[in-house]
């Protein structure tokens, strides 16, 4: 079977539903664990098919390396905020055995948008997807903030629906297909491509910049990563985001290949702008969970940088950034879940001041993420940062490598701002001592990794390689 | 370890001796277009000798140091530091490229900087220490230069190499600015400007008085035996190169001369113990100058290695007066010490006497030469250098001598306390002083024929240029006896001289401060050289640098720079958040029209 996984996912979840109103005790704790099992049992039939490629649906889907790996991505991703989930205290309202199998739903579309071959089923894995956000966005009901951030991501959702389906329906409307492979011979046929073809294009791009936060189509960004549940930001901010950059990147590099001399400055504009408003918007910022909102916008622009030139080595720096972008957000996100004062979550930038003197070991791991996230060298986001820039060198934009360096100094501004404060401000009133062993053990885990990534690239390069590789067979 | 790495090296010079030259390559350093430079060791009879000598010296260094700064708290970096300097110099010596050896230099002059300023409470001991950093920068951009018109003009560094090239690039010419510039010249003169810097000759020596500042032990390694050869030790080791160059063998010959009688008379008029020495360092080197300006690198190298001892024995004599002293440099308040400190006097005076070049110790036979061989020298002007020479003689036997009564024979000035604490230095001290003696008495007589003698030549000239001509038997010829005795003649006329005044007539030397005031103060002064530095450098490089920081720097650049920037950055970000207004159809609104921008800079723009 070649959609094993996603056949897996979808039973199990279907099971896990109907045994949920079942169990009387810490039902969210019971189906979590089995949710996570469920997880693990699909990467497995991933990696055991990793090397397959095949049309499925009659091209309504495609199962390939780049597909199956970004699915690894997404999976472990989403295991790992389970894991935080499950380990973490949280607040009551989210204790329901509802929250993991949400998850679930929204992982399902994730999976079925990474290999979708069709405009159509990838409309209809991404509201798969986002639907199920919706809901974990406004999962808390007795909040206030959380209900509002989930009204405004509703809204700005349905709009990049209909914007999707509007340059969907363009293109259809040209090519009388809405077949990726139909699509992309169209484009080798046709001498001059319609102007109303790349006005179709665009839109999609919004649609598409809208999931992934682009500037200039950021803003519910900041106001829903501070409104949301953390835990739920936190799953935001990974898994969804790896896979709409998987179907942008499937979409530009497959179907509209031919004509990346218009895309390419597009993307140049949205990676420009998301860059500059990532590093100067979360200069004012004092809350973590809205400048890690702005830190995602600039990490986003940076990715889209690598998109730019349409070469094999891009997606591999891309397919890398993610990686490290992952590790560096989940342990952040792991942390300020763990910031308490009085059992009470606190969320501002103050309140990290002196961590240094209670949680030394915290406070190094955390400022060894930060730092990576600044891209301090030897550490991953250096890495990543290094292998983008490498590609937009490679293709001689100079204009918008200097910028990227000049927007990562600014960024690392405000990471290095958190450092300090955690190093050397005085504490202004405690924070609860972590007791939690197992996030110290994890954080311990993304830290050293961030430390030691340097020491094995080339694990990560030939793994990504080989799967951007994958993605330009079709061509 | 410092015994160790000596034994070690006279093995080496075995080895040279029957092997060969060789270069042993460690490990490959630089990789770079047509640059490619090895970490190597270059042996030959001239390396080996060197690393010899340095290593011997800097050991007897070390064991003076022990006793020197036994009562220092930071001896251990001291000693560090010591043998920091003893490294890079090994460094600089073995070197088989100018590269490496231009590091080695750089270490050197770094670790002299830190020693002379090692007793950084002392703010002369600081601004000296700045000094020599400052004045050895210009001396090393004038060998940067040449080591970058060397690769231009060879297209390479390694020595052995260069060596090879040398006839084919006869003809070159440098094009600088339009004018043709004969490249070998250049080169040769711009090696010579950096070698100036670090063996503190006429202009760039106003240094090393200065650097006195630091321990003495460190002014008997770096500033005697070791670091301030370094110079000449490179026109050595590039001979075949300055050969091609007439001209700036004749520059090197003046300034040498002119060094030389410079330095020697400024000495006869100071009062610090070291000052004193070092200016007679200034003195010989520019006495080794004046050997290799006229061709003849075997004696400037045999005067090297004599003087290195003898200076080193001086150096550490002083040291040890200094330190019976309780710290008193000034030689007027000394005084009467023979009978006080009896080794230290003779070993002393047996420096004392080889620096002047009595007959039969070892700077009488590397001195002499050198003064014979300018007399041979067919230049126009020969015997006015050779006149210089011996003028330098001269002043060499006054402040020697003088030096020697006011510390050793005259009675006593100093205060009471001071006599009391007067003892003779302890054996760690001692020893090194014995032994370098040793050297000073024994090694020109011994090492005379190395230097001299046709077949030694022969093996010479393997590395270093050498004209075969100037044996000891062609010297012996040729120099009248008259020449030959004319050096002796002024030691005696010093020696005369300087009875004259300090013994018999006492009164004359006030009075003759009084009436010839303006000379006095001419030598006493150092002929004005550091005053008119610091009008014409000094003063308005930091008049320039407040100007500039005050201008340039803080409102310009940090205005338009770093300042102004993070200002842009803090409008513009509080502009975007107040863009984040927290209302739906504001996001709304932004989404459409991000939309219509993009259609339209597509349709109407690209």
């Amino acid at each position: 079977m070649i959609i094993l996984p996603e056949i897996i996912l979808s039973i199990g979840f279907l099971l896990l539903l109907c045994i949920s109103p079942f169990i009387k005790n810490d039902s969210h704790k019971f189906i979590g664990y089995l949710s996570l099992l469920l997880i693990f049992l699909t990467q497995f039939s991933i990696v055991k098919d990793i090397f397959i490629f095949e049309e499925v649906f009659e091209g309504f889907f495609i199962v390939d390396s780049f597909g199956s790996f970004l699915k690894l991505i997404i999976l472990i991703s989403a295991g790992l905020v389970l894991f935080f989930y499950l380990i973490v205290k949280n607040d009551k309202s989210l204790d329901r055995p509802e929250f993991p199998l949400v998850v679930l739903i929204s992982l399902i579309g994730m999976m079925f948008m990474v290999s979708a071959n069709n405009l159509l089923s990838l409309f209809v894995s991404i509201e798969l997807q986002s639907l199920a956000l919706y809901i974990l966005v406004s999962f808390s009901k007795e909040d206030l903030n959380s209900s509002e951030a989930g009204v405004k991501y509703f809204v700005v959702g349905s709009l990049s629906t209909c914007i999707f389906l509007f340059g969907s329906s363009l293109i259809y409307g040209l090519v009388g297909s809405t077949d990726f492979s139909s699509i992309s011979k169209y484009m080798i046929d046709q001498p001059d491509i319609p102007m109303i073809l790349i006005i179709g294009l665009i839109f999609i791009l919004v649609s598409i910049s809208l999931k992934i936060s682009a500037a200039p189509f950021h803003m519910w960004t900041p106001d829903v990563y501070q409104g949301a549940p953390t835990i739920v930001t936190a799953f935001i901010s990974t898994a969804p985001k790896v896979a709409v950059f998987g179907v942008l990147i499937r979409l530009l590099v497959f179907p509209f290949g031919e004509i990346i001399v218009d895309w390419g400055k597009l993307v140049i504009i949205l990676s420009i702008t998301s860059m500059i408003i990532g590093s100067l918007g979360a200069i004012m910022q004092s809350d973590i969970k809205r400048l890690m909102a702005y830190s995602t916008i600039n990490h986003i622009g940076f990715m889209l940088m690598g998109l730019v030139p349409g070469t094999e080595d891009g997606i591999t720096a891309i397919s890398i950034y993610l990686i490290l972008y992952l590790t560096m957000n989940l342990g952040v996100f792991l942390f300020i879940l763990n910031m308490q004062r009085d059992q009470i979550n606190v969320t501002s930038i103050k309140d990290l001041s002196g961590l240094y003197k209670t949680e030394p070991i915290m406070a190094g791991c955390l400022a060894i993420i930060l730092f990576s996230m600044a891209g301090i060298p030897p550490l991953a986001g250096f890495v990543g940062k290094l292998l983008i820039l490498n590609v937009v060198v490679d293709s001689n934009l100079f204009f918008l490598a200097t910028l990227a360096v000049i927007t990562s100094v600014v960024a690392a501004f405000y990471y290095i701002r958190m450092v300090k404060s955690i190093f050397f401000d005085e504490p202004s009133e405690e924070l609860d001592i972590l007791t939690n062993n197992q996030s110290k053990l994890l954080m311990i885990l993304f830290s050293f990794f961030n430390l030691t990534v340097i020491l094995y690239p080339q694990f990560f390069l030939n793994l990504s390689a080989s799967i951007a590789l994958s993605l330009f067979a079709l061509k | 370890m410092m015994i160790i790495a000596t034994i070690f090296s006279f093995f080496s010079l075995v080895f040279v001796k029957i092997n060969g030259e060789s270069a042993i390559i460690l490990s490959r350093w630089i990789d770079s277009g047509n640059l490619s430079l090895d970490w190597s060791l270059q042996l030959n009879i001239l390396t080996a000798s060197m690393v010899l000598m340095v290593n011997l010296v800097s050991t007897l260094i070390h064991i003076y140091s022990v006793g020197y700064m036994e009562k220092d708290p930071k001896k251990i970096l001291f000693m560090a530091y010591l043998s920091l300097f003893t490294f890079f110099m090994l460094f600089l010596v073995s070197s088989s490229n100018l590269l490496q050896l231009f590091l080695g230099w750089e270490g050197v002059g770094l670790t002299s900087y830190l020693l002379i300023g090692f007793w950084n409470y002392k703010e002369k001991a600081n601004n000296a220490a700045l000094k020599a950093f400052i004045v050895n920068r210009v001396g090393d951009a004038g060998l940067l230069l040449a080591l970058f018109t060397t690769f231009v003009v060879f297209g390479t560094l390694n020595i052995g190499e260069i060596k090879l090239l040398i006839n084919s690039q006869n003809e070159s010419y440098f094009n600088f600015l339009g004018f043709d510039i004969h490249s070998l010249t250049l080169i040769s003169l711009l090696l010579f400007v950096g070698c100036m810097g670090k063996s503190a000759q006429f202009g760039l020596h106003v240094w090393l008085p200065d650097a006195m500042e630091g321990p003495t032990p460190v002014s008997a390694l770096i500033h005697a035996a070791t670091m301030v050869t370094a110079g000449v030790f490179l026109l050595i080791v590039m001979s075949p190169l300055l050969q091609s160059s007439e001209f700036s063998l004749n520059f090197i010959l003046i300034i040498g001369s002119i060094t030389c009688i410079f330095a020697s008379s400024v000495a006869v008029f100071q009062n610090d113990i070291k000052r004193i020495i070092a200016y007679s360092t200034c003195s010989q080197l520019g006495y080794m100058f004046m050997a290799i300006g006229s061709s003849a690198y075997t004696l400037a190298y045999f005067h090297l290695l004599s003087h290195a001892f003898f200076k080193a024995l001086l150096f550490l004599g002083a040291g040890s007066v200094i330190h019976s002293m309780s710290d008193e440099q000034d030689i007027k308040k000394m005084g009467g010490l023979y009978n006080k400190i009896p080794l230290t006097y003779i070993t002393m005076l047996i420096g004392s006497l080889s620096l002047i070049g009595l007959p039969f110790l070892s700077g009488y036979y590397s001195k002499d030469l050198i003064l014979e061989i300018l007399y041979l020298n067919d230049f126009e002007y020969s015997l006015q250098f050779f006149t210089m020479g011996v003028i330098g003689v001269l002043f060499t036997s006054i402040y020697t001598l003088r030096l020697l009564v006011y510390v050793f024979h005259r009675e006593s000035v100093a205060d009471e306390k001071v006599i009391a604490h007067i003892h003779e230095s302890p054996l760690i001290m001692i020893l090194p002083l014995v032994i370098l003696s040793v050297f000073a008495i024994f090694f020109g007589m011994f090492m005379k024929l190395i230097f001299t003698e046709i077949n030694f030549l022969e093996m010479w000239s393997y590395t270093i240029h050498v004209d075969k001509s100037l044996d000891a038997s062609f010297i012996s010829q040729n120099v009248p006896v008259l020449i030959k005795k004319l050096p002796l003649l002024m030691i005696l006329i010093g020696t005369i001289v300087i009875l004259f005044l300090y013994f018999s007539f006492r009164n004359l030397v006030p009075f003759l401060k009084l009436r010839l005031s303006f000379i006095y103060n001419f030598f006493k002064n150092k002929w004005y050289v550091d005053q008119l530095y610091e009008r014409i450098f000094v003063r308005p490089t930091f008049y320039f640098g407040k100007g500039f920081w005050k201008s340039v720097d803080k409102e310009l650049i940090d205005n338009l720079g770093p300042n102004g920037f993070s200002r842009i950055v803090l409008s513009f970000s509080s502009l975007i958040s107040k863009l984040q207004s927290g209302f739906l159809y504001h996001y709304v609104l932004s989404i459409i029209i991000g939309l219509t921008l993009l259609i339209s800079l597509y349709t109407y723009i690209f």
